[in-house]
């Protein structure tokens, strides 16, 4: 669980009609609210992405990067990935190799370290893989 | 067994890579710990091996205690966390604290657990308020003392005041190994070296780690060497952590704790092929246990996962255990 595991999940790039998607798997050990997950950046071949198009998907739910940091009562359950959905249609197309980047930080809710203040994890993963 | 020492057992904790990798289920887990002969105690994070936690359906934990007894395991112990900052805007009210601990004790108790992990962060004043319910439920509440908590921290001062006080069954302690470390594990120099810091910064932090000061003062300490050369913050974060995650107290120091001690957690990061765990003085902490009489249970906990992904956690708990036995034997 260092800061430089592989954070996106193999062979999980896929084309959708309004862009393309792909899965992230919780770097911690045990489930976090979602109101502890800060999407940091994401980049797809170097380019970054616009915070406002980017959708995480989970438990059948949608929020963007802004709305899960509300949600205090949802659980990513620490065995479930998490699907970053891009709204950038046309961009990926299937069997296109393209590399994936993402910074996601988790505040751990229960390890205050300060007035206000929790102990929190940056980690960042790029990976290339290939459309479907 | 149980009669002449300390039980035994294992904390699913151990298995962290593999469960996040997915290749155990909770049946098959519970069934590979019970093949390898690493219980019969089982303790397990709330939070980590189910999905509805704080919750837990009455199936669910009907399933599970079929699952221990099919498998000859006894439950020791449940993690319990409480998120105090899952709002951004504010902190869990005492009656926020109150109800989430009363909702794991209601989950320990369907599951079978005799004993429940608590951050120190519940606070003396929420235990106090707490300790009808643990009564209520007969499941003991017992704070985790986790490096750099030690015996002379203030709130460790203040909770052993307190425990000395009421004198209750209900509250105690869980002492964890990370408090008594003899040096940092070379994995964590790995991380930190990945992270970029040249070999004379890691020196310097070795140095401040060995000392006997305060934690605030080797903090201080270390933000001093990082100035001096001159390391970004992605340096700063992970070096940070040796302070935090490694404690540097005496063995000797968990006299005090003990007669209070309801559960112990077995940290250690690594043993080798010479059955040897470099970084903490198993065979101190084991012929203290042994001349104290300490009779409870110790939960092999392995936190090398903080420096790899291999999924090793079922060897690394076979030669813990193999360690332990020998060393106790031997004591």
């Amino acid at each position: 669980m260092g800061a430089s595991v592989q954070l996106i999940v193999q062979d999980t790039l896929r084309v959708r009609p309004d862009g393309f998607a792909f899965d992230v798997r919780l770097n911690w050990y045990r489930s976090l609210p979602l109101s502890s997950v800060e999407i940091l950046s994401v980049q797809l071949d170097g380019e970054p992405v616009p915070l406002d198009q980017i959708v995480f998907e989970i438990n059948g739910h949608r929020y963007s990067p802004a709305e899960l940091l509300e949600q205090a009562e949802e659980l990513w359950f620490v065995q479930d990935y998490a699907r970053l959905s891009i709204r950038q249609p046309g961009q990926v197309k299937a069997g296109e190799a393209h590399t994936l980047a993402a910074e996601i930080a988790l505040r751990f809710p229960y390890m205050p370290i300060g007035p206000g203040k929790f102990l929190t994890n940056v980690t960042h993963a790029s990976a290339t893989q290939v459309a479907h | 067994m149980g009669q002449n020492g300390p039980v035994l057992g294992v904390t699913l904790f151990s298995f962290t890579n593999e469960w996040q990798q997915r290749l155990y289920s909770l049946e098959t887990m519970l069934a590979k710990v019970a093949e390898m002969g690493l219980g019969p105690g089982l303790e397990v994070v709330g939070y980590q091996s189910f999905r509805t936690y704080p919750d837990v359906p009455d199936a669910e934990a009907e399933r599970f205690r079929t699952l221990l007894a099919k498998y000859k395991l006894t439950p020791t112990c449940l993690g319990a966390n409480i998120d105090v900052g899952r709002r951004r805007d504010r902190l869990m009210t005492a009656e926020e604290i109150y109800d989430s601990v009363r909702r794991q004790l209601i989950s320990a108790k369907k599951l079978g657990f005799p004993i429940m992990r608590v951050p120190p962060a519940a606070g003396e004043l929420a235990l106090e308020n707490l300790l009808s319910l643990a009564e209520e439920y007969q499941i003991q509440l017992a704070v985790e003392l986790h490096s750099p908590l030690n015996v002379h921290h203030p709130e460790v001062v203040r909770l052993l005041g307190l425990f000395e006080r009421i004198k209750s069954p209900y509250l105690g302690f869980i002492p964890d190994f990370s408090t008594t470390m003899t040096s940092v594990p070379e994995g964590h120099w790995n991380n930190v070296r990945k992270a970029g810091a040249p070999d004379g910064l890691i020196e310097a932090a070795q140095a401040i780690w060995v000392t006997d000061d305060p934690v605030p003062a080797k903090f201080g300490a270390l933000a001093e060497a990082c100035q001096r050369f001159g390391v970004g913050p992605a340096v700063v974060g992970q070096i940070n952590l040796t302070m935090t995650m490694f404690g540097h107290a005496p063995v000797e120091q968990w006299r005090a704790i003990l007669p209070y001690a309801r559960h112990i957690h077995g940290k250690y990061y690594h043993v080798g092929a010479d059955g040897v765990e470099p970084s903490i003085p198993y065979a101190e902490l084991m012929a203290l246990l042994k001349r104290t009489g300490y009779q409870g249970t110790i939960s092999a906990e392995w936190e090398g996962q903080a420096f790899t992904e291999e999924p090793i956690g079922f060897q690394q708990v076979k030669a813990w255990r193999q360690m332990c036995e020998c060393l106790l034997e031997a004591a």
